[in-house]
Parts: structure tokens; C-alpha cells; sequence
């Protein structure tokens, strides 16, 4: 990836963008495809899927066999560079010292930030996940409507390829002809799993991940995104003929040198970059937003991260897409006599309502799954199915004790194995020698896993601010965290455990893993799932919001949120496809504004 | 996280690592306290080199003698014994593994460091009290009516600790047997290669299980 170093910054930009991942990927792309001159900065290192990528590594080649430690927390072969729930020299803290009130913050220090390692699971919110204060009167509602973002999710779908099909189900909304990617088959755990907890009325049906399943078509889907636009055309059709379909091996979560999967350095950037127009600095970490004693964002103050100096840039729009909480710690460490709060911090609301994902999972084995034949079934290098939250109408007339739904990730396989694959089934294994051997090889294969991921209610008590003395390496004021789980995302917690069970039993399982009762014990710590959103919620009303549906910040029109701090609820739907197609509806705006002259 | 993150169903293991993470968040002190001593050495890092192939001893320190290498190379060939083509676990690197393992500067990992050594420990005092001989002496008899006493489900009176020690020692070991080409081709594993396609499970594997695939 070509970049620039600090000296030949240029003197000013028409829009600088913090941050590399999904958001700031997907915002460079639509605002440089477009014309605009485009400064991003990303506080990790560069990093180049294409030689890092660690393809066909089996576990003997890396130390402990690849198992995770505190250094590499998904695994050594995990894409991620510099980052995980501890980062050295970038602390933060949690107010309580309770363990359910702690949050758990992971980051990542690189080009394309979460997007290297993440799930590729790619889901649409539903009309409902835009109203859910509408719905049953909690939380907040969403300035716009699924209609407003639709068009940004078939656009999203297109250029970064995802497999999945439509199923016509409640509040999944299917995607328009020409926007999805065939599925993968079920693998046989998979099908099995489908045929059994749809007798229970649990509806399984293909994942929605962004994984090529088959190449890019490269003619048709350039005009689509940018009609009139023959230049993008042209770059975008090149760039789509070079990245390759799935062939069938490797975790998605070692990053993909044949840029089958997306991540943003292999799909968002390189287009972005041919256009001329963008300009990308590494290892520098942003302070703060500089403004002007109008009022107006003119830049952003920066540390080089290999030096220790400090650097300004300058642009006529500053945008923001650092990640929600990074997003919301430059906001409010961002002080000036004008703005004594923090930046766009009028509401004194940036920083509340953090959400995070409820998640929970059970294990189970399946006798009738032991010792089939051997058969490839790596696959897509995640899941093929998943089951949509599908108790809408009962959670609606009250039949539930909590209020928001969840899906379940399915984990049904043969996998390449690892430490903690093969430790776990030894100890269900019994003896030793060749008894041993021999139920290894029948039970492989022959385990399960599901886990829930749910939606969050935001809530008072779940929130972010400047520590009042903490300072990470470069004297930047840390973040403190403030959580708390409400009963609706406990019960929802238990609920999973329960429906788990109930669907091991129905393959004729035994479940492996204690089933709480009290969701309480079986949530996740916040954070643990990785789906922060949140901070700097976008709203209607300037005196109770941040931002405007756009993700323009009410107090500060030439100041732009793209990440997944504007959003006003956490949809049990994994949040990164929302975020991609927020920046680019943002992006849009800013586009258009800039024309009009409005900033 | 997502589908790249199945849950463990290695429940001790994934205790152990919650724990190491409680720890690094500063939580209580009665949940650090059941955190092992963490070995004092540098661990590989936050951004090492994914493509280069390490072997153990590489990064740091190992632990084990000459005789207690022995000792796991005997115990570990006893649980996964040479078979067909497939060899022994020691052939494997497995003792180098372990050893690295109980080494490696890492809460985790530390936590297993004690029970391994104190169990090695108590499998010679045993071998001595039975036979009057090193453990490495014994006839695979002998080898058998202990390893038969640690290996029931529910350990014997008496044995409660050893049969712990023998659980997780048979866990380490065949994680490091099955995390080798050998022992990925011995359980079963068919994948890792490039294909043109994915057709799905194969006919007789879904008449197996009684799944019609649409």
C-alpha cells in the first residue's frame, strides 16, 4: 500500500478522515471516487494482506501451536497487529472494580483496524432496528428509516461481496436482485442443525458473511455505484478483476492475500488510492480536532507515533471514524475555551449510552455426528447458516421477560485443529493409547457450538469519559468506563442458554457446558464481543443528540461521525455492514454539501 | 468477536484465560490470586512475523531436563502410541511442545507449569514405591497399572491429584499430536488445500445423519 510520510503532507485537504477500518474504508472510498482530496490517518502501522497473510500455516509452525496468549488473544495466525483488549503504552480504565461492571475495550493498531480479523458477518438492521422506541418504548429511535438506508446496504453488498440468500423473514430484510453472492451449502453439522431446530420452530438459513464466493462482476456492478462517474467505473472494474474468489481454505481471520474476503486495506483502499486522490499516513495517533475562533473544525492535532511529535493537518471537513470510543475520546479530549466540554458536546451526551452485543454460548455433542466419513468441509472459513431472531410477534405481545431479540452463530464443523479443539476432545475421550486414538477419531467432528448474539438497550448507567489523571505514552488523556447489564439483556442471556440446550437435545446431544439459568452468569463482559457502538448517538433533536441523521454533528457543521458512535440502538444484527452503509449515505452528504458550498 | 471466535468447550482452559484477562483489567485480588506465578520472560509480542516457522526453545527458555524430557517422551508415547503409519507423539515434537508450553511467559500457560512439573514429580515417587525403578525403566506393563489408576474418570481415593495432573498432561499432549500434519491426517481432518469448489458434505455423509439437502 503506497503511502505518504509526514513531510510531504499536503497544506490542506477537502476532508481529512480518522481511522482506516469499515467507517473511514468505506468514507475514503466514496468521498475520493468522487473527486474529493482525502487525508486518512491511522494510528497503527501499515499492514499489507497480500504478503502478511499467513495462508496455509499449520498450528506445528507457530509457538504453543498457535494457541491464543495475553499477546495474540484470537490466536497467534490472528490478522491482528499491535491491538487486543490490552494495548501496551494505551490504557484506559474502568471506574468500578465490580467484575460485571467492567468493559472491555479491543483495539487494533493497523491499516484497516478490526476489519483484518472480524467475522465477516454482514447483516442488514431490519425496518424495526431503526424504531425500536416506536416499537416498545425504549432506547432511542434512529433519525431515519431502513427505506433511507436500504439503496447504502444494496450498494455496500455489491462492492465488497457478500454471500446469502433471502428468506422473506420478519424484520431480515432481503437484498434486491443482483446484490447478494450465492451461499455456500450447509456442512453436515450445519444441516443437521437446521433440519433439528427447525422442528422446534428455529428458523436456520445461510449466513450473510462478505466472502467472494464467486468473482465480481466487474461490468455490471461499476455502472450501478457510480452512474456517470466513467473514471470510478474504470478504477472500480479494475480493482474488482483483482481480487480472487474463495477457494475453499483458511479462517477468514488470518486475512486473505487473495483479497477474497473484505477487509478494507484489500477492498476499500486500493480503488480509493488509484484515484489519486487520497493521501494515507501511518502511526499517527490523533489528539485532538483544532478549530477556528469561528467555530469550525480546521484540522486535527496528531502524534507520530514512531517519533513522539507532534503534527497538525489541515482540511476544510474533519471526519471522525476512529472506532465509537477512540471516536468519542478525540470528541471530548478536544477542549478548547469555545468548547470547555469537548467537542459538538453541547447535549453533554457524547460518551453516553454505550452498547455493546449480548453474547452467550453453549456447546454440545452429537452422537449422531461421530465418525463420519472424512470430508472436506472447510468451506467459506466461517459460518454457512445462522438463525435470525425469530419470537418478533411473541416478544411483542409481552410472552418474553425481555424486550429485543438475538441470533444465533453457528458453529458446526471439522476443523483444522487447534490446542483448544484437540485439549477438549481429549478430555471427553476416555484412557489412554489406542482407546484413546480411536475416540478421538470418533468424536471429531462430533461437537457443536452456538452462540447468541443479542441486542443491547442503551442504557445510563453504560457510558465513556476522560479519566481525570490517567495519560497513555503520549500524554493523551485515557478513557474511563462506566457498565452496566439491565435485566432485558440478562434474561435474553439466560433465554439463549435455555433455547441452546433445547436445540442439543433435538440432535439427540448432550450438552457440554453448564446451563445458566441465571443469564447474569453466562453474559459476556461488555466488550468481550466487539461490537461497541454508541457514544455520540445521532438524533433528531440537537439538545438530546450529536448528530444529524448524516452523522454531521449539530454544533459543528464541517465535523462528521462515520463510525458506529451515532448509532441510537445495537440491532442483535452485527454491526459493521450498518456501519459501512451509514459512511457511505454520510459521505454522500458531505459530497454534496461541499458542492453547495455549505462547509 | 464472531464466528472466528467458537467458544471453547475446554472449559478449564478457557477459565484460566478469562482469568488471565481479569487479571490484566485490574480486577479483584481474590481472582488474581488464582492466577499462577506468570514465568518471567519476554513473550513474542503484539505484531510477530506470521509467516516464519518457530520452534521451541526459540523464544524462550525451556524448562526440562534431560531425565524429565524422558519422562514426558515415555508418558506421552504411552497416551498416543505409535499406530500404522502414524507415529508416536514424540516423533511429533510433542515433548518439545510441553515444554515450551509449561515455559512459555504467559498466564495461561503458567497456571499448567506447576501441575505438570509436581505431577512428573509424583509419577516418579510412584514408579519408585510400586517397581524400585525409574519411571523410564518400567515395562509397559508396569507403565499400564499406573497410568490405569490416573486415567478413570473419577479419580481414585488418593489420586485425586495425579488423575488431574494425567487429565491435562493427555490434553496437552494431544494438542500437540493433532496440531501436526500427522496428527490432523490421524483424526480425520481433510482440508487446508485450495479448490476450485465447495459442493457441500459428500452424499454418504448426509445419508448417514438422515439430512435431505435442498
Amino acid at each position: 500500500m503506497p503511502l505518504i510520510e509526514t513531510k510531504s503532507l499536503q497544506d490542506e485537504y477537502d476532508v481529512i478522515v480518522v481511522g482506516s477500518g469499515a467507517a473511514g474504508g468505506q468514507t475514503a472510498y466514496t468521498l475520493t471516487m468522487d473527486g474529493a482530496k482525502v487525508l486518512m490517518l491511522e494510528a497503527g502501522r501499515n499492514y499489507v494482506a497480500e504478503t502478511e497473510t499467513p495462508m496455509f500455516q499449520t498450528h506445528d509452525q507457530a509457538p504453543l501451536r498457535g494457541n491464543s496468549t495475553a499477546d495474540k488473544e484470537f490466536g497467534f495466525y490472528d490478522a491482528t497487529v499491535d491491538g487486543g483488549w490490552q494495548v501496551p503504552d494505551e490504557p484506559y480504565t474502568n471506574a468500578s472494580d465490580q467484575k460485571d461492571r467492567q468493559f472491555w475495550w479491543w483495539r487494533a493498531r493497523m491499516l484497516g483496524g478490526r476489519t483484518n480479523h472480524w467475522g465477516r458477518i454482514s447483516l442488514r438492521n431490519g425496518p424495526y432496528d431503526f424504531k425500536p422506541r416506536s416499537r416498545d418504548g425504549l432506547g432511542f429511535d434512529w433519525p431515519m428509516t431502513y427505506e433511507d438506508l436500504a439503496p447504502y446496504y444494496d450498494k455496500v453488498e455489491m462492492l465488497i461481496g457478500v454471500y446469502g440468500e433471502n428468506d422473506g423473514l420478519e424484520n431480515t430484510p432481503n437484498s434486491p436482485d443482483g446484490c447478494l453472492m450465492p451461499a455456500p451449502k450447509p456442512r453436515a453439522g450445519e444441516a443437521l442443525l437446521q433440519q433439528r431446530a427447525r422442528q422446534l420452530g428455529v428458523p436456520v438459513v445461510a449466513m450473510h458473511r462478505a466472502v467472494l464466493t464467486e468473482r465480481l462482476d466487474h461490468k455490471r456492478i461499476p455502472k450501478l455505484l457510480h452512474p456517470g462517474n466513467a473514471r470510478a467505473q474504470s478504477i472500480l472494474a479494475a480493482e474488482m478483476q483483482r481480487r480472487a474468489a474463495c477457494f475453499w481454505a483458511t479462517e477468514c481471520g488470518r486475512g486473505c492475500s487473495i483479497r477474497a474476503n473484505y477487509q478494507s486495506p484489500t477492498v476499500h483502499l486500493p480503488p480509493a488510492l488509484a484515484t489519486g486522490n487520497l493521501d494515507v499516513l501511518t502511526n499517527a495517533m490523533v489528539r485532538e480536532v483544532t478549530t477556528n475562533k469561528e467555530g469550525r473544525a480546521s484540522g486535527v492535532l496528531f502524534i507520530d507515533r514512531l517519533t513522539g511529535v507532534e503534527h497538525r493537518a489541515k482540511a476544510r471537513v474533519i471526519v471522525l471514524a476512529a472506532s465509537a470510543c477512540e471516536t468519542v475520546r478525540i470528541l471530548l479530549n478536544s477542549k478548547s475555551k469555545q468548547f470547555p466540554d469537548g467537542l459538538a458536546n453541547s447535549s453533554g451526551n457524547v460518551g453516553k449510552y454505550l452498547m455493546d452485543t449480548v453474547g452467550t454460548g453453549v456447546a454440545g455433542q452429537i452422537p449422531l455426528l461421530e465418525g463420519l466419513p472424512p470430508h472436506n468441509d472447510d468451506g467459506a472459513g466461517g459460518s454457512h447458516v445462522y438463525s435470525p431472531w425469530w419470537l418478533y410477534q411473541q416478544q411483542h405481545a409481552g410472552k418474553l421477560d425481555f424486550a429485543r431479540g438475538y441470533h444465533i452463530e453457528i458453529n458446526a464443523q471439522r476443523p483444522m485443529p487447534s490446542v483448544g479443539y484437540a485439549a477438549g476432545l481429549a478430555q471427553h475421550a476416555q484412557g489412554y493409547g489406542r482407546k484413546f486414538k480411536e475416540e478421538m477419531r470418533r468424536y471429531y467432528g462430533s461437537t457443536i457450538s452456538m452462540s447468541g448474539r443479542g441486542e443491547m438497550i442503551p442504557n445510563e448507567d453504560s457510558y465513556c469519559e476522560i479519566d481525570p489523571t490517567k495519560k497513555d505514552k503520549w500524554g493523551i488523556p485515557v478513557l474511563r468506563f462506566h457498565w452496566k447489564w439491565s435485566e432485558h439483556e440478562t434474561r435474553q442471556a439466560a433465554h439463549m442458554q435455555q433455547t441452546f440446550a433445547n436445540i442439543i437435545e433435538a440432535m439427540g446431544g448432550r450438552v457440554l457446558t453448564k446451563i445458566e439459568t441465571d443469564g447474569a452468569k453466562a453474559i459476556r463482559p461488555g466488550g468481550f464481543i466487539i461490537h461497541e457502538v454508541g457514544g455520540a448517538l445521532m438524533g433528531a433533536d440537537p439538545k438530546s443528540s450529536v448528530t444529524n441523521q448524516w452523522g454531521q454533528t449539530w454544533d459543528v457543521k464541517n465535523l462528521f461521525l462515520t463510525d458506529g458512535a451515532v448509532f441510537p440502538s445495537n440491532a442483535d444484527k452485527n454491526p459493521t455492514l450498518t456501519i459501512m452503509a451509514h459512511a457511505w449515505r454520510a459521505s454522500d452528504y458531505m459530497l454534496a454539501a461541499m458542492k453547495r458550498s455549505e462547509i | 468477536m464472531t464466528s472466528n471466535n467458537p467458544i471453547q468447550f475446554d472449559r478449564r482452559t478457557a477459565l484460566k484465560w478469562v482469568l488471565a484477562a481479569a487479571a490484566a483489567l485490574q480486577m479483584p485480588e481474590s481472582i488474581a490470586d488464582e492466577i499462577a506465578k506468570t514465568v518471567a520472560a519476554k513473550g513474542y509480542g503484539k505484531d510477530p512475523d506470521l509467516l516464519k516457522a518457530y520452534t521451541p526453545g526459540q523464544l524462550w527458555p525451556l524448562t526440562l531436563g534431560a531425565a524429565q524430557r524422558r519422562t514426558v517422551a515415555t508418558l506421552s508415547d504411552t497416551i498416543l502410541p505409535a499406530e500404522g503409519e502414524f507415529p508416536a507423539a514424540s516423533k511429533l515434537g510433542v515433548v518439545e511442545f510441553i515444554d515450551e508450553w509449561i515455559s512459555a511467559p504467559y498466564p495461561q500457560m503458567s497456571a499448567d507449569r506447576e501441575q505438570i512439573l509436581e505431577g512428573l514429580t509424583s509419577l516418579e515417587e510412584e514408579a519408585q514405591r510400586r517397581f524400585k525403578k525409574p519411571f523410564t525403566d518400567l515395562t509397559a506393563r508396569q507403565i499400564a497399572s499406573i497410568c490405569d489408576d490416573l486415567a478413570s474418570v473419577q479419580a481414585k481415593q488418593g489420586f485425586e491429584r495425579p488423575t488431574a495432573f494425567f487429565q491435562r498432561f493427555k490434553q496437552l499432549v494431544a494438542a500437540g499430536y493433532y496440531t501436526t500434519p500427522q496428527g490432523m491426517k490421524d483424526i480425520g481432518y481433510v482440508g487446508n488445500v485450495p479448490l476450485a469448489k465447495y459442493e457441500g458434505p459428500p452424499k454418504e455423509v448426509l445419508e448417514r445423519i438422515g439430512v435431505k439437502m435442498v
